[in-house]
C-alpha cells in the first residue's frame, strides 16, 4: 500500500475482538531484575538532597544497542556528575553493560572506552559510517561524545573530529540520528535544553525569582527565565565527518525551545522523515521536512504544539505508535505534573487532535512524566503505552502535595477502541515501585519476545524491569540491514499483515526521554501463527515484501534482498 | 467585614437642639422616672411617663424617654410614634433623630432612617452622638456619610480607638483606602488588635503594598477560629502560591466550624492547587452536603473533576447544579467543557449548554472560544471564526482564540491570515495549562463578586 493512503479503522471488528478483554487476564508481570542481571552503577545527578540548579533535576537517559553483534542487546546508561565533589571521590561515568544472554550483564564501560565523566544527558545509536557496527551518541552539558564502534567491543571518540561536539556551556538534551535526506547516511539532529551559560553564569539562585518557586517552596529556576536554547541539525558528509546545517534547513525558524525529547517519524506518510520536539513550558515543535533539505515548523498549524486549546505544556518524553491502525502514525507526550500526557490523534490530514481525556490517559495528573514508551508489551497486535514518572527533587514533598518525588511507572493496555486502560496495579509489584524515574527504553533482551524495560532512577540504581512468565501470544522480530539506505534502515517503515490485523512501525532512533530503545522493530501477532506479509518501505524508496514468515522469532530483512538469516 | 460599636448609648438628655430646651420642671421630672428605667421597671416608668406628658404635651425629652421605654418592652410601633412625636416637638433634638433613625434602620427604611443619621451628625457636636451616627450611617452603607461624620468624631477625640477604626472603615468602604490607612494610624497598640490588623491588611493591599499580606495573616494568627480573618488571609496565601501557609489559616476554623461555608471552598481551593486532589474534593463534597446551592463548592468539585479526568463525576456533579434554575451561568460554561471533552458525540450537547452559558453572560470570553471549538470541530469555519473574534474582543489579552483562528485559516487554505493569527497568538504568549487553571480558580471559583 502507497503511503498516504489510511487504512480502514478496525474498531468495530477489534471491539468485538477485545470484548473479552479485561485486566485480569492483563499477562504481563514485570519484575525488577536489574540487582539480579548487575546493573549496579548508581545515577549521579548533583546532589541528591539540595539541588541549585535546573541541570540537577532532569536525569539522564538510556540507551539499548547491540555494540558487540552478538544478538544480545546491550545497555548504556547516561549518567550526571556532581557540582561539588569530595575529595578522593570517584568521578561518575556512564555506563556500558555487555548483555551476557543469560540474563546477566557486565559491566565493560572500562574496557570500551567509554569511562567519560561529565553532565551526560542522552543517547542515541546508530550506525553513522555504515560500517555495519553501531555507533553511540552521548549528549551532554558541555561537548557531546560521538562514539565510533571499532567494531572489537572498543569505541573511540570522534565528536569533535567529526564536528558534532558543539560548545562549552550549551545543554544538549535529545538526539536522534535521521536521515532527512535520505542519501543513505544518517544524519544527526540535537535538541537544546536552556542556556546556562559557561559555569551556570545565566542561572538566578534557586528561589530568588518567580520561576524558581514551586508551590510555594524555593526551588532551582527554570527552564521559563532562563535563556532559551537552539537545536542542531548535522549533515552527514559520508566521510566521518557532519556539516551543521541547522540555519539552512530552517532548524532555528521555530518559536519553540526548551527542547527535550526528540522523537523521529513519517507523520504524513510522504515518505520523508520529520522531526518532532517536546519542549519545556513552550510550544513543542514539528520539522516538517521539505523534501529539499530545509523543514518547517508545523507545529501550530497541526496541532502538535500545545494541547488542544493552545495551552503550553511542559514536554518530556515522546513516542510514535499507530495506536488505532489506521496507518498513520500518533504521538504520545508525557508532560509535567499538575497537567496530562497528550495522546495526539493523527487525523491524517496533516493534523492532530489530542484525545489523551477520550482515550482514558488523562487520569493521573500528579505524575511527573519523563520517559514514555510506545510498544506492544502483551503482543496482542495493539501498542500499549509505559510512563515513566518522577519529580524535579526531593524538596517537593515538603509541599505535602500528592505529587511526591518518588513516583510509581504506568502501563496502559490498549482497548483497541481508542481507548487505553490503566493496568498497572496488575502489572507486577515492582511496576509500582516508587523513584524519581527519567530515560527510559525497551528491548527484547532475551529474543523471547518479552519486552524489557530499563528505566534511568535519580540518584538510584536503574530499574531493569523484566516481564515474567511466557507470553500467550505469538510476535515478530525485525531487523533490517540497509544497503542503499542507511545500514540500520533507519526511518524504514514496516508493515505487517497477518489475518485482519495490520500494523506498521517504522526504525527511529533516538525517542523517549533522551533514550534509544532496541532498533529492532517488535510486532505482537496475537494467536496468528504466521506472518502473512511483511512489507518494508525503506528511504531509498525500494520496497521489499516477505511473506509466509513463521512467528515467535527474530528475522532480519536485508534492502533488496529480503530475509537474510532467521534467528 | 465588622463594625466596632462606639459605646452604644441611649440618650435622653442632652442632645436637644439649641432651641427650645426642655424647662426645669420637665427635666426634674424626667430625672424622678430614670431610676425606674435604669431598674427595669419598665411598666411603672411608662405609667409615669404617661402621666408626665399629659402634665407637660410639648415635653420632647419625656415623649423621647417614653420612646425608649416602649423600645425596652419591644414595643416598636409605639416607640417611633413617641420619637416622631418628640421631633414634631423639637425637630433638632438629636437623641430622638438617632432612636427613629435606628427604628428605621430595623424596619428597612434606609432613605428615611439616612436623612435622620445625617440630620443627627450634622447639627449635633456631641462626640457620643456624631460616633452613633456615624455608626448608623456605616450599617445603612452609607459610608460617605458615616466617614464625614466619623471624622468628625475623630476631630473631637483622636485618642478614641473605637472611632478610628470605624472612621477607617467607613473611608475604606467610600473607595478611600490612603485616608482610611492614615486614620488607623492614630491607633494604639493596633499590632495586638486583629479587627485593625485585619483592615489594615486589606488597605495595605488596595493600595498595592505587599506588607498587606503579613498584616492578614496576623490577623488570623491572633484569632486562629475567625472565619472572616482567616479566609481573607488564606485568599491572599492561595494568590501567592503560598498553600501550605493557606491551609494552616483555615484549619483552625475548620476544626471550629466543619461546615462553614466560607471556609470549606478555600480549602477546597489551596489543596487542589497543592495538588491534594482527594482531599480537595472532600472539602467541596463537604461543603457541597452542608449547603448544595453553593454553587462555588460545585464549581470548584466539577472542576476538579474535569481536569482529574474525572468526565463522568464531573458531569454528574455539575447537572445537579444546572437543575436549579438560578445557577451560576459557569456552570453551564463548565457542562459544555465537560460534554466536549467526554466525546465528540456529545458535540452538540455541549454547543447547547455553551449557549445557555452565553446567554446568562455574554461577556465570558471562554465560553466564545469553547463554542469556537465546538464549530470548528462540525466543519463550521465561518462560525468558529465569529466566536473566536468575538472571545477576543471580550479579552483582547486572550491568546487561545488566535490559536484556533490560526488552526482554522490553515484548513481554509487562508495562509496569510493563519500567519497572522499565528503571529497574534505567539505575541499575547500561550500559558501553561497550570497558569490558566490559576487565573480561572482565582476569577472564577474564588468567593466574591465575578
Amino acid at each position: 500500500m502507497p503511503r498516504g493512503a489510511r487504512w480502514l479503522p478496525l474498531g468495530t471488528v477489534a471491539g468485538l475482538l477485545c470484548a473479552f478483554a479485561t485486566k485480569d487476564n492483563w499477562p504481563v508481570r514485570f519484575s525488577d531484575i536489574a540487582a539480579k542481571a548487575g546493573l549496579t552503577a548508581v545515577n549521579v545527578s548533583g546532589s541528591a538532597t539540595n539541588k541549585k540548579y535546573i541541570l540537577e533535576m532532569n536525569g539522564s537517559g538510556v540507551a539499548f544497542l547491540d555494540y558487540n553483534r552478538d544478538g544480545n542487546v546491550d545497555l548504556f546508561l547516561v549518567n550526571g556528575t556532581q557540582l561539588d565533589r569530595a575529595v578522593g571521590q570517584a568521578e561518575p561515568v556512564s555506563h556500558l553493560y555487555r548483555n551476557n544472554g543469560d540474563g546477566t550483564f557486565t559491566d565493560v564501560t572500562r574496557e570500551a572506552g567509554l569511562a567519560y565523566s561529565g553532565w551526560g544527558q542522552g543517547a542515541c545509536v546508530a550506525d553513522f559510517d555504515n560500517d555495519g557496527y553501531d555507533d553511540l551518541f552521548v549528549t551532554y552539558y558541555g561537548r557531546n561524545r560521538l562514539y565510533h564502534n571499532n567494531g572489537n567491543g572498543t569505541f573511540t571518540e570522534m565528536a569533535e573530529r567529526a564536528g558534532v561536539a558543539g560548545a562549552d556551556g550549551r545543554w544538549n538534551s535529545g538526539c536522534a540520528f535521521l536521515d532527512y535526506d535520505r542519501d543513505g547516511k544518517v544524519d544527526l539532529f540535537v535538541a537544546n535544553y536552556v542556556d546556562l551559560g559557561p559555569h551556570f553564569s545565566n542561572v538566578p539562585k534557586p528561589g530568588s525569582g518567580e520561576f524558581c518557586q514551586y508551590k510555594g517552596i524555593p526551588i532551582a529556576c527554570g527552564p521559563r527565565g532562563l535563556p532559551v536554547a537552539v537545536n542542531y541539525l548535522y549533515h552527514n558528509n559520508g566521510d566521518g565527518t557532519f556539516t551543521d546545517v541547522s540555519v539552512p534547513a530552517g532548524i532555528r525558524k521555530t518559536e519553540g525551545h526548551y527542547a527535550l525529547g526528540v522523537l523521529t517519524f513519517d507523520y504524513d506518510n510522504d515518505g520523508w522523515p520529520d522531526i518532532y520536539v517536546a519542549c519545556d513550558s513552550a510550544a513543542s515543535i514539528l520539522y516538517h521536512n521539505q523534501h529539499d533539505g530545509t523543514f518547517h515548523d508545523t507545529g501550530v498549524a497541526s496541532g502538535l504544539a500545545y494541547n488542544e486549546d493552545g495551552e503550553a505544556q511542559a514536554g518530556m518524553g515522546v513516542a510514535a505508535l499507530d495506536y488505532d491502525h489506521d496507518g498513520f502514525l500518533d504521538v504520545v507526550k508525557t508532560n509535567f505534573s499538575d497537567d496530562s500526557p497528550n495522546l495526539y490523534h493523527n487525523n491524517g490530514d496533516g493534523t492532530f487532535s489530542d484525545r489523551v481525556f477520550q482515550a482514558g490517559l488523562g487520569r493521573h495528573r500528579n505524575s511527573l512524566g519523563w520517559g514514555v514508551i510506545a510498544a506492544d508489551f502483551n503482543n496482542d497486535g495493539w501498542s500499549d503505552i509505559f510512563m515513566v514518572n518522577g519529580h524535579l527533587t526531593p524538596e517537593i514533598d515538603t509541599a505535602k502535595s500528592d505529587a511526591a518525588y518518588r513516583q510509581r511507572k504506568m502501563m496502559y493496555r490498549n482497548l483497541r477502541d481508542g481507548r487505553f486502560e490503566d493496568v498497572t496495579p496488575f502489572s507486577g509489584p515492582d511496576i509500582s515501585g516508587l523513584h524519581s524515574s527519567r530515560g527510559a527504553a525497551a528491548a527484547d533482551l532475551n529474543n523471547d519476545g518479552r519486552l524489557a524495560v530499563v528505566v534511568n532512577e535519580l540518584h538510584e540504581k536503574p530499574s531493569l524491569l523484566a516481564a515474567d512468565g511466557p507470553t500467550p501470544n505469538h510476535w515478530i522480530g525485525i531487523q533490517l540491514i540497509g544497503t542503499k539506505s542507511n545500514r540500520d534502515g533507519i526511518g524504514a517503515r514496516v508493515e505487517v499483515e497477518s489475518g485482519a490485523l495490520r500494523q506498521m512501525d517504522e526504525v527511529r532512533s533516538g525517542g523517549s526521554y533522551l533514550s534509544q530503545s532496541d532498533l529492532r522493530l517488535h510486532f505482537g501477532l496475537g494467536p496468528a501463527t504466521r506472518a502473512d506479509r511483511v512489507t518494508v518501505r525503506w528511504p531509498s524508496g525500494v520496497v521489499d515484501t516477505v511473506r509466509g514468515i513463521p512467528v515467535d522469532r527474530h528475522i532480519v530483512m536485508e534492502e533488496g534482498f529480503g530475509i537474510r538469516q532467521p534467528k | 467585614m465588622r463594625l466596632v460599636a462606639g459605646g452604644l448609648f441611649i440618650l435622653i438628655l442632652g442632645l436637644t437642639g439649641r432651641a427650645q430646651g426642655p424647662s426645669a420642671e420637665e427635666q426634674q421630672y424626667l430625672f424622678s422616672v430614670l431610676p425606674l428605667i435604669e431598674r427595669g421597671e419598665v411598666s411603672d416608668a411608662e405609667n409615669r411617663l404617661l402621666a408626665g406628658v399629659e402634665r407637660y404635651p410639648r415635653s420632647a425629652i419625656l415623649y423621647n424617654a417614653l420612646g425608649i421605654v416602649y423600645r425596652k418592652q419591644s414595643r416598636i410601633d409605639k416607640a417611633a410614634a413617641a420619637f416622631r412625636k418628640a421631633l414634631e416637638i423639637l425637630p433638632s433634638f438629636t437623641a430622638a433623630q438617632l432612636q427613629l433613625a435606628s427604628i428605621d434602620q430595623q424596619q428597612g427604611n434606609r432613605t428615611e432612617a439616612v436623612r435622620l443619621f445625617r440630620s443627627a451628625g450634622g447639627s449635633t457636636t456631641n462626640f457620643e452622638a456624631l460616633a452613633a451616627a456615624g455608626l448608623g450611617l456605616a450599617d445603612c452603607e452609607d459610608y460617605a456619610g458615616a466617614a464625614g461624620v466619623l471624622d468628625r468624631a475623630h476631630a473631637l477625640r483622636p485618642g478614641a480607638d473605637s472611632v478610628s477604626y470605624n472612621l477607617a472603615l467607613a473611608q475604606y468602604k467610600s473607595g478611600n483606602p490612603a485616608s482610611a490607612l492614615e486614620s488607623l494610624q492614630s491607633i494604639a497598640e493596633a499590632g495586638r488588635q486583629p479587627d485593625v490588623l485585619h483592615l489594615r491588611g486589606k488597605l495595605l493591599e488596595d493600595l498595592g503594598k505587599p506588607e498587606g499580606a503579613g498584616d492578614l495573616t496576623a490577623a488570623c494568627r491572633l484569632e486562629p477560629g475567625n472565619e472572616v480573618f482567616c479566609a481573607d488571609a488564606a485568599l491572599r496565601a492561595i494568590r501567592q502560591e503560598r498553600f501550605l501557609d493557606a491551609i494552616a489559616m483555615l484549619e483552625p476554623g475548620l476544626e471550629k466550624s466543619p461546615g462553614s461555608l466560607s471556609l470549606l471552598p478555600l480549602m477546597g481551593l489551596a489543596q487542589f492547587r497543592l495538588g491534594r486532589y482527594r482531599d480537595a474534593m472532600s472539602s467541596y463534597t463537604a461543603a457541597l452536603a452542608k449547603d448544595a446551592s453553593v454553587d462555588a463548592s460545585r464549581e470548584g468539585l466539577g472542576f476538579l473533576c474535569y481536569v482529574t479526568g474525572d468526565l463522568e463525576k464531573a458531569r454528574a456533579v455539575i447537572e445537579e447544579g444546572l437543575r436549579n434554575p438560578k445557577a451560576d451561568f459557569y456552570l453551564a460554561h463548565l457542562e459544555a467543557m465537560v460534554l466536549y471533552r467526554l466525546s465528540p458525540q456529545l458535540r452538540s450537547k455541549a454547543l447547547d449548554a455553551v449557549n445557555r452559558a452565553l446567554q446568562a453572560n455574554g461577556n465570558f470570553a471562554p465560553s466564545y472560544f469553547l463554542r469556537g471549538k465546538i464549530r470548528m470541530d462540525q466543519n463550521d469555519f465561518p462560525g468558529a471564526l465569529e466566536d473566536f473574534e468575538r472571545a477576543v474582543e471580550v479579552d483582547p489579552k486572550y491568546p487561545l482564540p488566535y490559536y484556533k483562528m490560526a488552526q482554522t485559516y490553515t484548513r481554509q487554505g487562508r495562509t496569510k491570515e493563519a500567519e497572522a493569527a499565528r503571529r497574534k497568538f505567539s505575541e499575547l504568549g500561550s500559558l501553561r495549562e497550570e497558569e490558566i487553571l490559576l487565573r480561572q480558580t482565582q476569577s472564577v471559583l474564588l468567593p466574591g463578586p465575578r
